[in-house]
């Protein structure tokens, strides 16, 4: 199939189109989680530092 | 005596052999079992990127490895594992289970349709029983097998090696991934109990699997055998034909086998479980 063959890949595809889509979903996926995993630490650190925050204050 | 003191009263900086009284944390047997898991994934995923290798998605696969690496890493160095364990059961099992079937089954595609029925009617077949007799036969010639194996040490035998065999056989040690849901229907010929039909899968019952590895323990002759799982398979036939088939895995002496039911061969394969 000529619009398998790409630059260097080879032209054996065994993916479908619609697995391919799912790879790109999952890969995107784990980016999210990522990004969620480190975004609560951050909460958790604004947590600490509001605490604090109002200890000092008192 | 100063010293001991101020090492008393926290004042001289702290040893290194600090021993710390009081309950010791029983959380930590679940992280060091969640870490073995999660490592365990990891190595899937990276066996499941070679096998992609040669393919237009290899980058893809190398790229979900990578990123879960970079999770587990975080994750395990903010002392969160149990979500770890969490993430994993949500996403990267159902990815490798997917993936991996998707490749089995391409890997499937490419037999000829010969091949396919073959495929269909292997795991039904009925196993006949031999003779206690003939076992024992053919586990010493393979005993004796491995005695003639011997390494060429000699610049005049590895000569003589390449003159009569130019091409020397590489014996690999192929890698299986477990089906962990699918049973494989077996079939015990007792002469007094009469022919028993019965099914071992990664999911049956201790005492399924019990039954199993009595068994395959008498028909080969073999003890101290456990069962690891059934594995979808490509075996090479006597007849030349290269039939795949769902077969069990089981674990002996320190190795794992697929193992042939209809004539009871067994075949060296590893697979990316560390803890089998």
């Amino acid at each position: 199939m000529p619009e398998d063959k790409r630059k260097h890949t080879p032209d054996k595809s065994i993916l479908t189109k619609e697995q391919d889509a799912l790879l790109d979903m999952y890969l995107k996926n784990l980016d999210d989680i990522f990004e969620g995993i480190k975004a609560t630490e951050k909460v958790q650190v604004e947590i600490e530092t509001l605490h604090l925050k109002r200890i000092l204050s008192k | 005596m100063m010293k001991f003191m101020r090492s008393l009263f926290g004042g001289g900086g702290s040893s290194n052999t600090r021993r710390v009284v009081g309950r010791s944390v029983p959380v930590d047997v679940k992280n060091v079992e969640y870490l073995a898991e999660s490592t365990a994934r990891l190595t899937t995923l990276y066996t499941l990127y070679k096998r992609y290798k040669g393919t237009p998605h290899e980058e893809k696969l190398k790229s979900a490895h990578d990123k879960t690496k970079a999770i587990h890493e975080y994750l395990v160095s903010r002392d969160r594992v149990h979500e770890l364990e969490l993430f994993h059961l949500q996403n990267t099992d159902h990815f490798i289970s997917t993936f991996t079937v998707i490749l089995d089954v391409h890997q499937q595609h490419n037999m000829t349709p010969l091949q396919i029925a073959r495929v269909e009617t292997a795991p039904e077949q009925v196993y006949k029983s031999t003779s206690v007799t003939e076992k024992i036969k053919k586990l010493e010639k393979s005993v004796n097998g491995v005695e003639m194996v011997r390494p060429i040490n000699s610049q005049t035998a590895y000569f003589q090696k390449q003159e009569f065999n130019p091409e020397i056989a590489r014996l690999t040690v192929p890698e299986i991934s477990i089906n962990t849901f699918a049973k494989i229907p077996y079939n015990r010929g007792n002469a007094a109990e009469g022919a028993s039909a019965a099914e071992i899968g990664f999911t049956s019952t201790p005492l399924e699997k019990e039954a199993f590895l009595s068994f395959v323990a008498t028909q080969l002759g073999i003890k101290n055998l456990s069962y690891a799982g059934n594995a979808l398979v490509s075996i090479p036939n006597s007849n030349g034909s290269n039939p795949t088939g769902l077969v069990p895995i089981i674990h002996w002496e320190g190795f794992l086998y697929a193992l042939n039911l209809n004539d009871f061969r067994l075949f060296p394969v590893k697979s990316f479980r560390k803890n089998f």
